[in-house]
């Protein structure tokens, strides 16, 4: 079981923002409002077979992860790239299932901090 | 290079190219208390603004939809006007592979994402360092001490680089050859330090009359200069000149032994052309021509370079 501190770093994240705690706000909002079309992006990549694509929207979202400093997340979409990288539809499609949970309990916890 | 004394870190100019907003949003609110910054979402914008702008350093991200850092940085050094700019990777990998491609880019150096704050701060300032020291000695070897203007060293080593350029990518290119009218007569009226005051304040407003970065001003004799104007065509360049006429007669020198009573210039314009062959002194010739012509007519004008005017000035 993840627990709440594998989900998100705060006090990493902010000390990545020099403390900037309104920064961080800012970067919570932002990620949660363009999450929601980057993940179906990703869905619909895998769905037509476009590894590349997947391997693409992948990428931004374990940067995207990482700098929020969600550790359990970047881990999720770092093994979807290298999936996708590797062109194995059965590997890229696992790793997707296993990060839905994941990515909502992230999400959840990102909307209660902040 | 900018024609300009030397500067801080707080004047310098950093642009942060990254698909995602809120990776420019966080790279600029780390570097915004020390550096001016700008950002844009794409290699092509970022290109584009490199062009006209010119910053000092380009924060890059690798992975974006259009074109790849990598690409970005390759086209940036290939363009003469963007050659000098220094570029910093921002990369989500920093395997040997990744390490490599940043290199043969040819990037200066690298920052693994999620970026270290003190580490970001710490490149970004020692590369600014680098290059405002590398701007000054481009300064002390191309710069005229006088008048601010490039000298003819810059024109001999710069030229043929701006020429290429608008060979390669079929643009125009255009000169202005301008001089001090009466210019001896004002020297032996009013003096050599009056002189070179009024050398000073002819080339200083012509700086700030030109418009766009890659627009260069070269002294390239007593009180004749240079303009070159990429990416010009003849009647640009006109309009251009009519400008200069107008902005330096306006500064409203006194000079008795002119006819308008004040100091004024001539000018000559010409375009390049690809005949030329790369043959600066060819396009420079025809400008001096038509400079020749306009001096014939009295002075105090411009006149455009046409081939009858060859027989007039022989």
């Amino acid at each position: 079981m993840i627990t709440t501190a594998e989900l998100w770093n705060k006090d990493q994240a902010l000390r990545r923002m020099m403390g900037k705690e309104s920064l961080l706000q800012r970067v919570v909002a932002l990620f949660l409002e363009q999450y929601p079309t980057q993940w179906q992006t990703l869905r619909s990549n895998l769905e037509t077979g476009d590894l590349a694509g997947v391997q693409a929207q992948a990428h931004t979202l374990k940067g995207s992860a990482g700098e929020l400093a969600l550790p359990a997340l970047t881990d999720c979409f770092a093994n979807i790239e290298q999936a996708a990288k590797m062109r194995d539809l059965p590997a890229t499609t696992s790793a997707c299932e296993q990060t839905q949970p994941v990515a909502d309990r992230t999400l959840e916890a990102l909307q209660q901090d902040c | 290079m900018q024609q300009q004394s030397s500067r801080t870190i707080q004047d310098c100019h950093v642009l942060i190219v990254d698909d995602q907003p809120s990776s420019r949003l966080i790279l600029e609110s780390l570097l915004e208390d020390m550096v001016e910054c700008s950002t844009t979402d794409s290699a092509s914008k970022a290109i584009a603004f490199c062009r006209a702008q010119r910053p000092d350093l380009v924060l890059m991200d690798v992975v974006m939809p259009d074109m790849s850092g990598h690409d970005a940085c390759r086209l940036l050094a290939d363009i003469a006007e963007t050659s000098q700019i220094p570029v910093i990777f921002v990369t989500g990998s920093a395997t040997d592979e990744e390490q490599e491609k940043c290199w043969d880019a040819g990037g200066v150096d690298f920052v693994e994402k999620p970026v270290n704050p003190t580490t970001l701060r710490n490149r970004v300032k020692s590369h600014l360092n680098h290059k405002m020291k590398t701007d000054l000695l481009e300064q002390l070897i191309y710069l005229d001490r006088l008048t601010g203007a490039f000298n003819r060293h810059y024109l001999e080593d710069s030229l043929p680089g701006i020429i290429r350029d608008c060979l390669r990518h079929e643009r125009d290119l255009a000169f202005i050859l301008f001089d001090i009218d009466f210019f001896k007569q004002y020297n032996d009226e009013y003096g050599h330090l009056q002189g070179d005051t009024c050398l000073h304040k002819v080339s200083h407003t012509t700086m700030h009359s030109l418009l766009r970065p890659r627009d260069k001003l070269i002294r390239v004799g007593g009180e004749e200069f240079l303009v070159v104007l990429p990416e010009t065509d003849t009647a640009g360049a006109l309009a251009v000149a009519q400008r200069l006429l107008t902005v330096i007669k306006a500064l409203a020198i006194p000079h008795q032994h002119s006819p308008e009573k004040v100091v004024t210039v001539s000018a000559g314009v010409a375009e390049y052309q690809p005949s030329d062959d790369r043959n600066l002194k060819k396009a420079v010739s025809r400008a001096d021509t038509a400079l020749y012509e306009a001096k014939s007519q009295g002075r105090n004008c411009v006149v455009v370079y046409d081939v009858a005017l060859e027989g007039v000035s022989e």
